[in-house]
């Protein structure tokens, strides 16, 4: 099985021929901010009934891996991640990129999506049914502690104002609760506008916050004068940086590779908190922490290892329990129901070929998003050399088309124009734009678990007790609190005594 | 300004945490079986209350730094934009004025009209003093649209609003 | 100047094209010639469910008979509600259909999720069974029959969960449970998906899923079902015995999978639509393999007017649970 599995992608080039195709389409839709990872394999999707399941499933992958790592381009050239994925690149990607180093921002987020994605291939070539055991241990009591303890990183992401940071992130989770309750359904927050009831969608609340900022950035900024810093040629020497920089990540790329994984193998959480994540977590480690928003590869490393180490941890609990981990995953799915692979605890009995034609297509795929991205390079520095008055109009456009296109509603792109104000005035009031988007995507996270939880202890109020792992999670985030308040008061004494 | 940034973001985000725990008493509690304390409303409640609360912190922290006169104004830091012509003054607003009418129009007048309307606006509001390009803008407001329109209606099959027009 | 110019102009565009607007009123369709363009079905449930495969598996061989593109899109949430709501203010146009499930709407008007029934749509076909909802434990468990888990949970009162999806068919379902005598803690456990794993990881004694999603379990030897919820014992298991026959008189879910039109689409197309599809239900012998493959049952299409019927039929059994509720 083994063997036929991968001689059916590698050994045929057809396959190999698709993986290509859809690792390109991939990254254009990853690139475009708007368009999606999931957008690119719900369309193609139909077209794969025709084809082999092999074959069919190698294409969705390959949409899928390129999907994510595309919208690295976007974050780093424009400042407006292109998926929700590569929201963590901005933090470090867009600096770098001003700063004249856009070759090496690029080259760092091509050259560790490739490594992030094999190292999560890896794990699931290696250690599938184990974790899938793992999966099916973390219940409400789990998932709400895991919440809580992300939610704490967001004080460490926030660094001087916590308050601030505190407020963000609550106005994140608020703007969450908008539209039907979990478990209940209960209608909130919908002033009887039957369209609110599916809440706000991610998609709109990225854009308005980052694109819309970027282009009233521009209008800010159109008195000013301008440093055109990229002109003529762009070199870029092999892979954009030095060897001595990939021995100073190495110990970055693990710990981030690791949290990608991790949470991709837990259902519902996403690439995009997974970045996240292991940039607060690598920032919080360094030696040079005050340097992560300036323009240091660190926050690329981390960010883009964990959002592609992600797919393949994914891919996990898709394949050996039928739980889709992400919008992508469950369309994956569908797909492969529909070619009667029957996802699940025997999938390698029934369905070994299969499985072993996903491993191989993620393999090719990972290499033909590295060739592809780096022969690109060029092409995409030169976009920043276009004026920036023909270029933010444009993707403002393409912006609203992949607003609209998520669910095919207007009302998405009255939204995303909402939330851009929203950004504007949060930007004036000095409000950071992360931690909304952690707010966003973990406050329902926190929400369904907690409440799903509470269920338990209303019948046995020591319940908790039982839940080892949440209990592990819970003392950790005390002390990590415990320790950064301290930091943050010491330094802030420091600050009082300087003065 | 800035020595009131911390006043009225405040002020704001009082009043927003204000609004949203007023509009929690519309939400519907669930009575049936499996129903506990913690229901719909409790979350919000909780965030809400944390949030005013974050405000009032931040007020009296205010206060606090002004009793002491920590805010010193800033003068002549921020890039002042006397001289400029009118419309790099007038660019924020003006961008705000065009994405609203963009997003009110794009119902009726359809994806192709709206966007080509606004290109050409944004694009001239955006230019650096001096270099408007007038054909130039023309030129891309009305290409790109209609490129964007054909590779995704008619090769990728998504849809895009249409409005009155017949495109 | 220049601003005044811009604002103004911009302005007069916008108004002139808000006001000339009006509303955009629906170019008649003609039946005769339907479909002439793509047709989009909706799916009111997240890929990966029941609902979901059957109708994406049903695409294929359809787009075949209607000699169009099929374009299947997910709509989830609110059990269903999100897309009853898109249904409800959709153009009639004969080129969008949504895709339900008879439990669900009537499970939800009954828990109040909804404050309408399925007469806000005009029904097109019933165009597939559900799988089964059956009744799951995990194989270590003690009970193998229904009637054993309720005589249990008398003597324990609360102490056993069952996870269900609070407010749709299936927590009905556990509702018309306690009222054949159990005294079970009904909890909320997300979707089917989640619900078997819930089971699996232990925090649930037992749950309510399609035995679509939880089929490969009892092969591999982690779980069994109890019993199924349907009226008649399944195919594919003709050893597990149903609710209604072993302990828990009444608690019949027959779920059928239905598509729907919004309320004035001609009738001439939903009588050409529920043609071609009760045809390749019918007909499609591939199809037919890979629904009996996939849900143990064979393959089932409902004429129009039985389709009414159906819906009404199962909105009047639901309904009459409501005191439980």
């Amino acid at each position: 099985m083994f063997i036929e599995g991968f001689s059916a992608v590698f050994g045929n080039p057809m396959t190999v021929v698709l993986i290509f195709f859809g690792v390109a389409v991939g990254i254009v839709f990853g690139a475009i901010p708007g368009l999606t990872a999931t957008m690119a394999v719900v369309m193609f999707l139909p077209l794969t009934y025709t084809m082999s399941p092999i074959m069919g499933i190698a294409l969705l992958i390959a949409l899928y891996i390129g999907g994510t790592s595309g919208g690295l381009i976007s974050a780093i050239l424009l400042n407006i991640p292109g998926t929700p994925s590569s929201v963590a690149t901005c933090f470090d990607g867009r600096p770098l990129a001003l700063k004249g180093e856009a070759p090496k921002a690029l080259g760092i987020g091509i050259f560790y999506s490739f490594i992030g994605t094999i190292f999560g291939v890896i794990v699931m070539m290696l250690l599938a049914p184990i974790v899938a055991n793992i999966a099916i241990m973390f219940g409400p009591f789990e998932y709400c502690a895991l919440a809580i303890f992300s939610l704490s990183l967001v004080i460490m992401l926030t660094g001087k104002d916590m308050i601030r940071g505190l407020m963000a992130a609550l106005i994140g989770m608020m703007l969450a609760t908008a539209g039907l309750a979990p478990i209940d359904s209960a209608r909130r927050f919908t002033f009887g506008n039957a369209q609110m009831n599916s809440g706000f969608q991610l998609l709109a609340v990225l854009i308005g916050l980052y694109a819309i900022s970027e282009i009233l950035g521009a209008a800010e900024d159109v008195g000013k004068p301008q440093a055109q810093i990229y002109k003529g040629k762009v070199k870029i020497k092999g892979l954009g940086f030095s060897m001595n920089e990939f021995r100073s990540q190495i110990s970055n790329f693990l710990y981030s590779a690791a949290i990608g994984t991790g949470i991709g193998i837990l259902p519902g959480i996403g690439g995009g908190t997974a970045g996240m994540l292991s940039y607060t977590f690598v920032k919080n480690k360094s030696k040079y922490p005050e340097k992560f928003g300036t323009g240091v590869i660190d926050g690329v490393v981390a960010s883009e290892t964990s959002n592609n180490a992600c797919i393949g941890g994914a891919l996990i609990p898709l394949l050996t329990l039928g739980i889709p981990g992400d919008g992508t995953t469950a369309v994956l799915l569908g797909a492969l129901m529909v070619h009667n692979v029957a996802a699940g605890p025997l999938i390698f009995q029934k369905n070994g070929a299969v499985v072993y034609a996903i491993y191989a297509a993620m393999i090719i795929g990972s290499i033909a998003m590295l060739v592809i991205e780096y022969a690109g390079i060029r092409g995409f520095i030169k976009v920043l050399a276009i004026p920036k008055q023909f270029l933010l109009p444009v993707v403002m456009v393409l912006c609203f088309v992949g607003a609209f296109g998520n669910s095919n509603r207007l009302f998405d792109i009255y939204c995303t124009v909402g939330f851009g104000i929203l950004a504007f005035l949060m930007r004036k009031g000095g409000l950071p734009f992360p931690p909304v988007i952690l707010g966003f995507i973990l406050g329902p996270l926190f929400e369904s678990n907690f409440r799903r939880a509470s269920q338990f202890i209303a019948i046995d109020p020591m319940a908790w007790t039982a839940h080892p792992i949440a209990i592990a999670f819970i003392v950790i985030t005390v002390v990590l609190l415990a320790l950064n308040i301290r930091k943050i008061i010491k330094n802030s004494k420091k600050e009082e005594k300087a003065v | 300004m800035r020595k009131y940034k911390d006043l009225i973001t405040g002020l704001a985000v009082f009043f927003l945490s204000l609004f949203y725990l007023i509009n929690i008493r519309s939400v519907r509690v669930f009575t049936g079986a499996g129903a506990t304390a913690i229901n719909a409303r409790t979350i919000p409640l909780i965030e809400g209350s944390l949030l005013m609360l974050l405000s009032v912190i931040m007020l009296i922290r205010y206060g606090i730094n002004a009793r002491r006169g920590g805010y010193v104004s800033e003068s002549g830091k921020e890039d002042s934009l006397d001289g400029q012509p009118l419309r790099i003054r007038m660019a924020v607003p003006l961008t705000l004025c065009l994405l609203l009418i963009y997003v009110l129009a794009i119902g009726r007048l359809g994806f192709v009209l709206t966007s080509i309307i606004y290109l050409f606006f944004q694009i001239i509001i955006l230019s650096p003093n001096g270099k408007i390009r007038v054909p130039f803008a023309a030129v891309i407001a009305v290409i790109a649209p209609v490129i964007i329109y054909l590779v995704f209606v008619y090769l990728l099959n998504v849809p895009l609003p249409r409005g009155i027009m017949p495109f | 100047m220049r601003k005044v110019f811009v604002f103004t102009l911009a302005i007069a565009i916008a108004l002139s094209g808000v006001w000339a607007g009006g509303a955009s009123e629906a170019a008649p369709v003609d039946p005769s010639a339907w479909p002439s363009k793509p047709v989009n079905i909706v799916v009111t449930s997240s890929a990966g469910g029941d609902g979901d495969y059957f109708m994406r598996t049903l695409s294929v061989p359809l787009e075949e008979e209607l000699g169009v593109p099929v374009v299947i899109t997910n709509l989830a949430g609110g059990n269903g509600t999100i897309g009853m709501d898109e249904l409800m203010n959709k153009e009639p146009d004969g080129y969008t259909f949504y895709v339900n499930n008879t439990c669900a709407l009537a499970a939800n008007q009954l828990t109040g999720l909804a404050d309408y029934d399925w007469s806000v749509s005009d029904p097109v076909a019933v165009f597939a069974k559900h799988s089964g909802e059956m009744l799951w434990v995990r194989s270590d468990s003690p009970y193998n029959t229904v009637e054993e888990l309720i005589e249990a949970s008398k003597a324990d009162p609360g102490k056993f969960t069952i996870g269900v999806s609070l407010g749709g068919s299936v927590y009905v379902a556990s509702l018309m449970l306690q009222n054949a005598g159990a005294e079970l803690s009904i909890v909320d456990a997300n979707d089917g998906a989640e619900r078997i794993i819930a089971l699996l990881g232990g925090q649930v004694d037992c749950c309510i899923a399609g035995y679509g999603i939880g089929k490969e379990y009892i092969e591999s030897g982690a779980l069994r079902p109890l019993c199924t919820l349907m009226a008649n014992r399944s195919a594919a298991l003709p050893d597990v015995p149903t609710a209604d026959e072993s302990g828990a008189p009444g608690l019949i879910i027959n779920n059928l999978f239905v598509i729907l039109a919004p309320k004035g689409t001609n009738p001439e197309i939903i009588e050409k639509f529920n043609a071609a599809i009760c045809k390749v239900v019918n007909e499609n012998e591939s199809y037919r393999e890979s629904v009996y493959q996939y849900s143990g049952q064979e393959a089932y299409a409902l004429s129009v007017d039985d389709t009414i019927a159906a819906l009404e039929e199962t909105k009047n059994q639901f309904m009459a649970y409501s005191d439980l509720v």
